[in-house]
């Protein structure tokens, strides 16, 4: 995993708990990386696990949730760092449709030794999208708050639900429904 | 959260920060090694491909410098600053001892397009097949080619020309000359009479096609081109045509002629003859195939034509009614038919006798003739002097008769030979005979018979007349022809009476009729004549034919029997009416004696004696006698025709009243044997001859017991009634005499003699026979008949 992925989530957990906090973390984990990581290095993501698992047990709040508010959390360093990719694309449904086969196939060519998971387009129309989300990572809730927050990127109303394709979380069916824009 | 504590954190934290610090570093670091390694490795290989272009670029130059053709290289103001061997021998000039410009070179005429050419050379890059004529150095004016491009500096700037050249000269004169050849050979392909085509070898595609094939057929030379050739053969002629052509493509024949029909392009039919010949390279593997293609409907329809009137005279020999020997100048037999074999009972086929020599031919029928030796020697006669004989007629032996002719024919005053003709006439020639006998046969009989005969024409010219006719008119048979029968022999009452019954008769109606008229001597003549329209043999009234008979007799006969038959009856009349005075005034006188001699017989009974009165007994029965004979002649004289009364008479209830009437002794019976028919007739008529038979058999028994039978029988057209007695019986000699009047063979005082007359004038009256059967001493039957 993107060693930019553990940065800025320790700089979430450091923002939104506490230096404290993430200190314990990283202390109750066996991390390879003792917790110093790079963002122009890689990482294994049992150590993201881990940190996700001390961190839900510490302040008590779901995993998932914490991912998804991590999600949220990260697309503002998207947003900063790669703000011309938006450029590319005139509404979220395009831009989220696209992550498969262009942002990805972009992605690839910096860090071609990156595992990304792939987003396969069910169905699609200017007001809706349908689309299943595999990984391995189960991060479907991280690519929730990312989806969410392209919407609102493009002042876009919408509405995303989801739907378990295995207990796991490695194949998530997404139906994303937007409905006119931001007042 | 203490110090101390929050001092490790930060700590912690601080060295973390540091480590990922000095990570970043490491991988910086060696990320760029890794770049600095393959911007080395770039440089190495840069060096190479500059390397490997330069020794290219030499060995490019090199082929430049060494190639056959020409290679010059110029500025881009056409100054020379390279050239080849091969240029320098082409433009008669060397660069290194030699300033040239090229557009120098280029012949005023082509000034301007040259120019334009290095125009375009310096914008595009390149210029191919430039063609211009060049002078030389040695003034030798020569047209060459090029192919130029530009050479670029490395920054791509242009600073040079290279060129290679060809001397075209030669080349072009031989290609215009092979232009020039291929035109004459167009010329001559196009205004050929016949079509011609230039076909593949394997026959798929006709590479080309003269004008004269596109007008044949009617497609244009590019859609001959797209046609597959063996489709214009027509679908019948094909497999003929193909066969030819597989021969040529597996080389066993090198050409071949055809006649055939092509499908034209308007779908019509055209015949050709298509005469191909294979075109073999040196291998001797076909790669063309040329056709000429000739139009030959005209010609095989004249042959059609020629063909088929052949055939229609051919038919017509073979069908003609004659015999038929065609000979050669040499007496080769050409032609003879089915006829000729027939007539001659040969038993061979027309045909098989073809090309034998006439006289082999003679053989085989001279037999069939009643003289052959003869009709040889006429036949050799013939040939010698090779003149038409017509109609000669010959004689078979089995009866028949023909005619021959003898045509010799000449072509051109040369004789080339003969044509026997044979018809068979036997039948003609016999019919001609019977008729002639006929003809003779009817003459004489029309000439010698009694009656006479006259033709007329339409206009009612006698044109005709028989020795009768002449004999019975008084006219001479030149006195009567072209006259007319009505202007000769009509008298003025006659004349009425011909036309009005002509304007009675239907027209072409054959008619009988009686006529006076009036012969040469002017004596009245009566004819009969019978007159009939006269046809010819195709149907068409000619006249009219008319047959008379003199009656002039036969009038004069019966006028004369007619005088007799009312003297006759004029004569029987007056002898009835004398009969009847006669009767009368004989009558009266007897009954005044009979009477006196009654009252003498009263006066005198007591003076006269015994003997006396008996005489004048017997003075008085005379007396009765002769009024009953007067009676009866007067009865006899009034049977008469004419008066005949018709009714139905019983004869059961007639004989009744008859056996009442008359004295029928008591000892004889009458009786009827079968039943009697009711028949019509005079009652008074019928009842006289029953009556008188009767009382004939009733005075004639003698015997004791006399019987009387009285029968009938009938057949078709007669009743046949008899009266039977026992009586005395007739003499066989008697038989006829007893019905003469006035006959009778006893003294009976009844008998008058006059009875049996009264009966045979009755029968007769009614058509019927008397007769009697008798045995003297045995009895009488007598028979009669009365027609129904």
């Amino acid at each position: 995993m993107k060693g930019i992925v553990f940065t800025e989530f320790l700089e979430m957990v450091e923002e939104s708990f506490g230096l404290e906090i993430l200190d314990y973390i990283i202390n109750s984990s066996e991390l390879a990386s003792e917790g110093s990581y790079t963002a122009v290095g890689t990482y294994d993501f049992f150590e993201m696990q881990q940190m996700l698992v001390h961190l839900s047990e510490v302040t008590k709040i779901p995993v998932n949730d914490l991912i998804y508010t991590y999600g949220l959390y990260f697309f503002k360093t998207i947003e900063s760092q790669h703000a011309d990719i938006f450029q590319h694309y005139t509404s979220p449904i395009d831009f989220v449709s696209s992550i498969e086969n262009h942002i990805h196939v972009q992605v690839k060519k910096i860090y071609p030794d990156a595992e990304l998971p792939s987003f396969k387009i069910v169905n699609q129309n200017t007001q809706e999208l349908q689309l299943i989300y595999s990984s391995e990572r189960a991060m479907y809730m991280f690519a929730k708050a990312l989806m969410e927050k392209t919407f609102e990127y493009y002042k876009k109303n919408v509405e995303i639900n989801f739907e378990l394709l295995n207990n796991q979380g490695t194949r998530v069916m997404f139906k994303i429904k937007t409905y006119g824009d931001i007042q | 959260m203490e110090t101390s504590n929050k001092i490790e954190i930060l700590e912690r934290a601080l060295i973390r920060e540091k480590n990922a610090r000095k990570r970043a570093e490491a991988i910086l670091e060696k990320k760029s090694t890794e770049l600095y390694n393959i911007s080395e490795a770039l440089k190495v290989s840069n060096k190479k491909l500059t390397d490997l272009l330069k020794e290219k670029t030499n060995e490019l130059e090199g082929v430049f410098i060494n190639i056959v053709d020409a290679y010059v290289l110029i500025d881009l103001k056409g100054n020379v600053l390279k050239m080849n061997e091969a240029a320098i021998h082409l433009l008669g000039f060397d660069y290194r001892t030699d300033n040239v410009n090229l557009l120098d070179l280029v012949a005023p005429k082509y000034i301007e397009y040259t120019k334009n050419a290095f125009k375009t050379l310096y914008n595009e890059g390149v210029f191919t097949n430039y063609q211009a004529v060049i002078r030389t150095n040695n003034k030798v004016c020569k047209l060459v080619q090029i192919n130029a491009s530009v050479i670029y500096n490395p920054e791509g700037k242009p600073i040079a020309a290279q060129g290679i050249a060809r001397d075209i000269t030669e080349e072009t004169k031989l290609k215009k000359q092979h232009e020039e050849q291929k035109r004459q050979l167009d010329i001559i392909m196009d205004n050929s009479p016949v079509g011609i085509s230039l076909s593949t070898s394997n026959f798929k595609n006709i590479i080309l096609a003269n004008t004269m094939l596109t007008s044949i057929l009617g497609y244009s030379k590019q859609e001959l081109g797209n046609i597959d050739p063996k489709k214009l053969t027509y679908y019948k002629d094909r497999k003929k045509s193909s066969e030819y052509i597989d021969g040529l493509i597996q080389g066993k024949i090198n050409s071949y002629a055809i006649e055939k029909r092509y499908v034209k392009k308007n779908g019509e039919l055209i015949w050709v003859k298509t005469s191909a010949s294979a075109v073999r390279d040196e291998n001797d593997k076909m790669i063309y195939q040329v056709a000429t293609v000739e139009d030959i409907s005209k010609e095989k329809a004249a042959l059609e034509k020629l063909k088929e009137s052949e055939n229609r005279l051919a038919t017509l020999i073979v069908n003609l009614q004659n015999g038929i020997l065609l000979e050669d100048e040499n007496r080769k037999l050409l032609l003879t038919n089915q006829r000729f074999c027939k007539m001659f009972g040969l038993k061979t086929n027309p045909e098989d006798l073809i090309g034998l020599d006439g006289n082999e031919v003679i053989d085989k029928y001279k037999n069939s003739f009643t003289q052959p030796e003869e009709f040889i020697s006429k036949v050799n006669t013939l040939l010698e002097h090779k003149e038409n004989a017509l109609n000669d007629e010959l004689f078979l032996k089995d009866g028949r008769v023909l005619e021959r002719n003898y045509i010799p024919i000449y072509h051109d005053n040369m004789y080339k030979g003969h044509l026997w003709t044979y018809t068979d006439v036997t039948i003609h020639k016999k019919y001609k005979e019977s008729l002639k006998a006929q003809k003779e046969k009817y003459s004489s009989i029309i000439t010698n018979m009694n009656l006479g005969v006259l033709e007329n024409n339409l206009e009612d010219k006698i044109i005709f007349s028989n020795q009768s006719f002449c004999e019975m008119s008084g006219y001479s048979q030149e006195e009567l022809l072209g006259k007319k029968a009505v202007d000769l022999f009509l008298t003025p009452k006659s004349t009425e009476q011909y036309y009005q019954r002509i304007a009675h008769r239907e027209s072409n109606q054959p008619d009988s009729y009686e006529l006076a008229i009036r012969n040469k001597e002017g004596e009245i003549r009566h004819w009969l004549i019978s007159t009939a329209p006269n046809y010819n043999l195709k149907g068409n009234k000619i006249g009219s034919i008319g047959i008379h008979l003199d009656i002039t007799q036969i009038k004069e006969l019966e006028k004369q029997k007619e005088i007799l038959l009312t003297n006759l009856e004029k004569q029987n009349e007056q002898l009835n009416e004398y009969a009847h005075i006669v009767s009368h005034d004989l009558k009266s006188p007897l009954r005044n004696i009979s009477a006196l001699l009654s009252w003498t017989k009263e006066d005198f009974e007591e003076k006269l004696g015994k003997e006396s009165l008996t005489n004048l007994d017997l003075m008085q029965s005379k007396v009765e006698k002769m009024d009953l004979l007067i009676e009866n002649i007067l009865k006899y004289s009034s049977i008469d025709s004419d008066i005949l009364v018709e009714e139905n008479i019983d004869l059961n209830h007639l004989i009744h009243t008859i056996k009442e009437l008359i004295y029928i002794p008591k000892d004889i019976e009458l009786k009827i044997i079968s039943n009697l028919p009711t028949i019509k007739a005079d009652k008074t008529r019928i009842q006289q001859v029953f009556q008188n038979l009767i009382s004939n058999a009733a005075n004639y028994i003698e015997k004791k017991h006399g019987l009387i039978e009285i029968d009938y029988s009938e057949t078709k057209t007669h009743y046949i009634f008899s009266v039977k007695d026992n009586g005395v019986g007739i003499a066989k000699e008697h038989h006829e005499k007893i019905f003469k009047i006035f006959s009778s063979l006893s003294n009976s005082e009844k008998s008058t003699g006059i009875g049996l007359s009264i009966v045979k004038k009755v029968v007769d009256l009614y058509k019927g026979k008397v007769w009697l059967e008798s045995e003297v001493n045995v009895g009488t039957t007598f028979f009669f008949s009365i027609e129904k």
